[in-house]
């Protein structure tokens, strides 16, 4: 059965977003894909999957391709993410693959800044749309 | 003399541009650094991905054209061999004089 849980946009904590997946994962819901909601499966299965999630934009598709090669060949299966960018969810295919998907603290770091930049730019492309909204309420 | 501003490199780049000396794919680039350092070093794919991405806009490194269109190929460039030198003087001259002061028993 497939359960569909909301998904909260303005939560930027990463760190904190995996760890509640994983804990689903121990529950017995194992994340089948990210859109609007998060979409589980019902399992059984004693095994507990390992979720992160990267931050990236793509210049194109073969960037893309590229980036998620690197990752599967890693032992990192891409559950959701695409060459539209935005928040990647990879799962851990290979137990002989390491835990993490960075191994030093200043790399892990530009993720969040990757996040807090495309937030940034977003906000700024909507600025002129709410600043006309608001002159033309008056 | 006035240093490149590029140096000192660290130890991720400075293994990075040693793997590519010959022309690797990402998970080749893995493999190799693991091998080099005595399996001391093992990078993961987020952080190597990064890497890539900044030492190609430095142009420290290229990607060449590769036979597979899921795997890019890069190369390091000879910007890059020459940071590389420049490095490796910089690490042979702190290396001789720690071994004067260790000579002199200092250390």
């Amino acid at each position: 059965m497939i359960i569909k849980k909301k998904r909260r946009f303005l939560d930027f904590d990463l760190d904190k977003e995996e760890a509640w997946l994983n804990e689903l994962s121990f529950q017995g819901l194992d994340l089948l894909h990210v859109g609007f909601r998060y979409h589980f499966k019902e399992s059984d299965s004693k095994e507990v999957s390992q979720i992160k999630i990267d931050y990236q934009i793509f210049n194109n598709k073969e960037d893309f391709l590229n980036y998620e090669t690197l990752f599967s060949d890693s032992g990192w299966s891409l559950i959701s993410g695409g060459h539209h960018g935005g928040r990647q969810y990879f799962k851990r295919i290979d137990e002989n693959a390491g835990t993490e998907i960075f191994s030093d603290t200043s790399s892990k770091a530009l993720r969040l800044k990757r996040l807090s930049d495309s937030l940034l730019s977003f906000a700024m492309m909507y600025l002129p749309i709410a600043v006309t909204l608001s002159m033309t309420t008056d | 003399m006035k240093r490149n501003n590029n140096l000192p490199l660290t130890e991720t780049v400075f293994y990075i541009l040693l793997s590519l000396l010959e022309p690797a794919h990402g998970y080749l680039i893995l493999q190799k650094i693991e091998l080099l350092s005595n399996g001391d070093v093992k990078m993961a794919a987020g952080t190597l991905y990064g890497a890539l991405e900044n030492l190609v806009k430095l142009k420290f490194i290229e990607s060449v054209k590769s036979n597979d269109p899921r795997r890019k190929v890069y190369v390091i460039t000879d910007y890059g061999k020459d940071i590389l030198r420049l490095e490796l003087e910089r690490i042979s001259h702190l290396k001789m004089i720690t071994e004067e002061s260790i000579k002199g028993g200092l250390v």
